[in-house]
């Protein structure tokens, strides 16, 4: 199994995950590797991605899960960024004995916007309000959601905010609470430049980055 | 500012990547240019991706020196409504340039509903519709696709309209309007010097002349003759093609094996338009079936041609392409197989669902009008086949309101329901009745075909005709019924073989909101018939018969298959003559003189 750590950057970003994963099997096709197929009727490459990525938001912390054996995971990255499309950057590679649980136990992710100057008012407590809210549309509906629980920590520094979501039912749109952030200041942003940063495995105590965690993995530390 | 402008917007729209390219295998946009071409195509990136023309030119373009070739897609109305509140105008893909700023913009134009997101697209990039109205300014407008048999209904809209096959006449007249551009030629004499270039009509030059009640007497020019590719062969193929970032209509490798048909069916445009028949060899094929597997990463193909199992190294072809396929982790389909070219084998390794089969008409008699050369005993014996190979059930599709058509012809479509159920039952699995599925489309007389000169049957006949099989059908177990809009089939009719008065009429319907109507739920027939009373036309002028002796609207084109062919062919149909396949002899529909038809 090789983890491929790669970037969703640039026009791809407005390229949904189910047609992202269509993407990378016939990258991985591309590359003319044997790869593993599932059995059955209608055999599956073994390709795993990890927690969705939202539409339009861009990442330089995406992971796939390719079930290639007989490769070096840096022959593989190579391969890989050969026949990748433009905005699909792999940028590390580690070679693993098993497929590792990194979406069961990935429970925060990072994003970060740069929003170019101070905001006009704190946003620190925004994790423990219990009654925060954000606002978006979909399928023409206006939806209200509570952020409580979902946000683990937020902050600005130097322009940048920062914000850790949780992710499966914790997960909120990283987008709505950046706008909602941004306008309260009068800060006009572009959606677009949200960019996830980081992967995290919280245990109440210390996050793990997912860069970590997959090292500890192939040191026989973590499954 | 205007790119994070259209970045925001994008985060409001349906599936944004349509509006953004990125694909892998595309061109090199940087490279050194005197003349840029933006090919656009009027339905969305799903549709239009898919269409193995654009593809060709769009390619065939960015590999010719000193030009660069972008595209364009209609855009959806969420994302319209979005530029026209943000004022951005229309803009390609690869570079995000607006239309106004190409050199050329070339719209394909493939079917007669989506004229008007012609006009839509237009509009969205602020070019005025009319050619008289561009003057020398912006971008020299252009068609072509296979309604440029008869551009008439959309001549006023463009500058040339190319008549014929694009890798001859869009090469020839871009790089023709490449050195205009070096030379400092005005459009208006760029114009002038196209009359008489193979391929090329410019309706500003070339135009009807009209007499008493509204008859065409004449032309201005002579006939402008449809260009074609004289070595299908040899001519020019991508094999290293865009791979669409999202899912298309038909997202899947795509071979051609050949061009036109050597069937003859008598309703049929294609099969004539797209003579001479021409083949590509078996091993170019399959050398492109590699190269396509190994650039795209796809893991299916599929062989397109009017007729697959009319290719003559067919057997041997999907012998060989078998293992490359199969190598490769993809699978191989097969479209549009005739019944009488059905053996089975073909399928023997695919899954066993259903399989799509056109008889077109209930009776051996109307088969042999129309000339589908198919009989009974082929469809039972195909049926058998179907059913002894495991298929759960079977699509068939019909036309209703062919040329002679009576109840007895309807009764045999039911007729043919009834025995496919019966050979599944005697041959198939008896614990499982088969699934039958049956369309019907409204016959639509169209131009170049020997059924060109004939009426459209009326709204009423179309009803009654789609009733009476409704009730027929429902009192059958497991057979599912749809048909063709009969209202759509009659703007089609009038589209297909209008004249020029049309221009004004679709410049109505468009301004009333009729866009995207090659959908059916955003069909809107009161816009036409608005749009024809406005202008002082009726619709019953465009769907009603021609009289052989008419000059028509598309005889200022030559198209290769002689007119008194068509004729001929006409009174054969009367006549319930058949006109064998031209693979064994030939018929003598003089398409021959455009390019050796047939080795």
């Amino acid at each position: 199994m090789i983890v491929v750590k790669h970037k969703k950057i640039g026009d791809i970003s407005y390229v949904s995950h189910i047609d992202t994963m269509r993407i990378l099997q016939r990258a991985v096709r591309r590359t003319g590797l044997k790869v593993n197929y599932s059995g059955g009727y209608n055999p599956h490459m073994e390709l795993y991605p990890t927690h969705p990525l939202p539409l339009g938001i861009q990442s330089v912390a995406e992971y796939l899960m390719v079930g290639a054996d007989g490769i070096s995971a840096d022959d593989f990255l190579e391969l890989y960024n050969k026949n990748a499309p433009r905005g699909l950057v792999g940028t590390e590679a580690i070679e693993l004995a098993a497929k590792p649980k990194l979406v069961a136990s990935v429970n925060v992710i990072e994003y970060s916007l740069d929003i170019g100057r101070a905001l006009d008012k704190s946003i620190e407590n925004i994790a423990d309000d219990k009654d925060y809210h954000i606002e978006y549309t979909r399928k023409g509906e206006v939806v209200r959601k509570n952020t409580y629980g979902k946000v683990f920590y937020i902050k600005t520094d130097g322009g940048i905010l920062t914000a850790g979501v949780g992710t499966g039912e914790n997960s909120i749109r990283i987008d709505a609470l950046f706008k909602k952030i941004a306008d309260e200041s009068g800060i006009y942003v572009c959606l677009n430049d949200i960019m996830r940063v980081n992967q995290y495995i919280y245990d109440g105590k210390e996050y793990v980055n997912a860069d970590i965690y997959l090292k500890e993995c192939k040191k026989g530390l973590r499954r | 500012m205007k790119n994070e402008l259209l970045r925001n917007v994008l985060f409001d729209v349906n599936k944004p990547s349509r509006y953004m390219g990125g694909e892998f295998n595309l061109p090199n946009m940087d490279k050194p240019c005197d003349i840029r071409v933006c090919l656009c195509f009027p339905d969305v990136y799903e549709v239009g991706m898919s269409n193995i023309g654009m593809r060709i030119l769009y390619h065939m373009l960015n590999d010719t020196d000193n030009v660069i070739c972008e595209r364009c897609f209609a855009p959806e109305d969420d994302m319209s409504d979005k530029m026209r509140e943000n004022a951005l105008s229309l803009f390609s893909l690869e570079t995000k340039r607006e239309l106004a700023d190409f050199d050329i913009v070339g719209f394909s134009i493939g079917y007669e509903m989506i004229y008007t997101n012609v006009l839509f697209m237009l509009e969205l990039a602020g070019i005025p519709f009319r050619a008289d109205e561009r003057g020398e300014d912006g971008p020299l407008v252009i068609a072509g696709g296979m309604c440029a048999v008869n551009g008439e209904p959309f001549a006023d809209f463009f500058d040339v309209i190319l008549v014929g096959e694009g890798e001859v006449n869009l090469k020839d007249l871009t790089l023709r309007y490449e050195r205009a551009k070096r030379d400092g030629i005005s459009k208006k004499e760029f114009l002038k010097s196209l009359v008489g270039v193979n391929g090329m009509y410019v309706p500003s030059i070339t135009k009807p002349i009209y007499g008493e009640g509204n008859k065409i007497v004449s032309f201005t020019t002579d006939k402008v003759v449809r260009s074609v590719v004289k070595d299908l062969d040899k001519a020019y193929f991508p094999t290293k093609i865009l791979v669409p970032n999202i899912e298309i209509v038909h997202d899947r490798g795509v071979l051609e094996l050949y061009r036109g048909c050597a069937n003859g069916c008598r309703f049929c445009q294609a099969c004539f338009y797209y003579r001479p028949i021409r083949e590509r060899k078996k091993d170019t094929v399959l050398r492109h079936a590699a190269e396509i597997l190994d650039s795209t990463g796809y893991n299916e193909l599929s062989l397109a041609s009017l007729s697959t199992g009319d290719y003559s190294e067919l057997d041997a072809l999907i012998e060989e392409l078998r293992p490359i396929v199969k190598e490769r982790n993809a699978s191989l389909s097969l479209p549009s197989l005739r019944l009488d070219s059905f053996s089975g084998k073909f399928s023997e390794d695919s899954r066993k669902g259903s399989l799509t089969f056109a008889p077109e008409a209930g009776t051996q008699r109307l088969r042999d009008v129309i000339n589908k050369n198919v009989t009974d005993a082929n469809i039972d014996d195909t049926m058998k086949i179907a059913a002894e190979q495991g298929y759960k059930g079977v699509k068939l599709y019909f036309m209703i309101g062919l040329p002679t058509e009576t109840k007895e012809d309807l009764r045999g479509i039911v007729e043919i329901v009834k025995r496919t159920q019966d050979i599944f039952f005697k041959y198939g699995d008896r614990n499982k009745r088969p699934r039958i599925s049956l369309s019907t489309a409204v016959f639509v007389p169209k131009p170049l075909t020997p059924f060109q000169w004939e009426r459209q049957i009326t709204l009423e006949e179309m009803c009654e005709k789609q009733n009476y099989l409704k009730g027929e059908l429902a009192k059958l177990a497991n057979v599912r019924y749809s048909y063709h809009d009969a209202y759509t089939s009659i703007i089609e009719a009038a589209l297909a073989r209008g004249d020029r008065r049309l221009c004004r009429v679709i410049e109505r319907a468009y301004k009333k909101g009729s866009r995207f109507e090659a959908w059916s739920e955003r069909f809107n027939f009161e816009n036409w018939v608005e749009a024809m009373s406005e202008e002082g036309l009726t619709l019953d002028e465009y769907v009603g018969g021609f009289e052989e002796s008419d000059i028509l609207p598309w005889d200022n084109i030559d198209n290769g298959v002689d007119k008194g062919y068509l004729l001929s062919e006409r009174k054969k149909a009367y006549e319930a003559i058949v006109t064998p396949s031209c693979k064994g002899k030939c018929n003598g529909c003089r398409a021959n003189k455009l390019g050796r038809c047939y080795e």
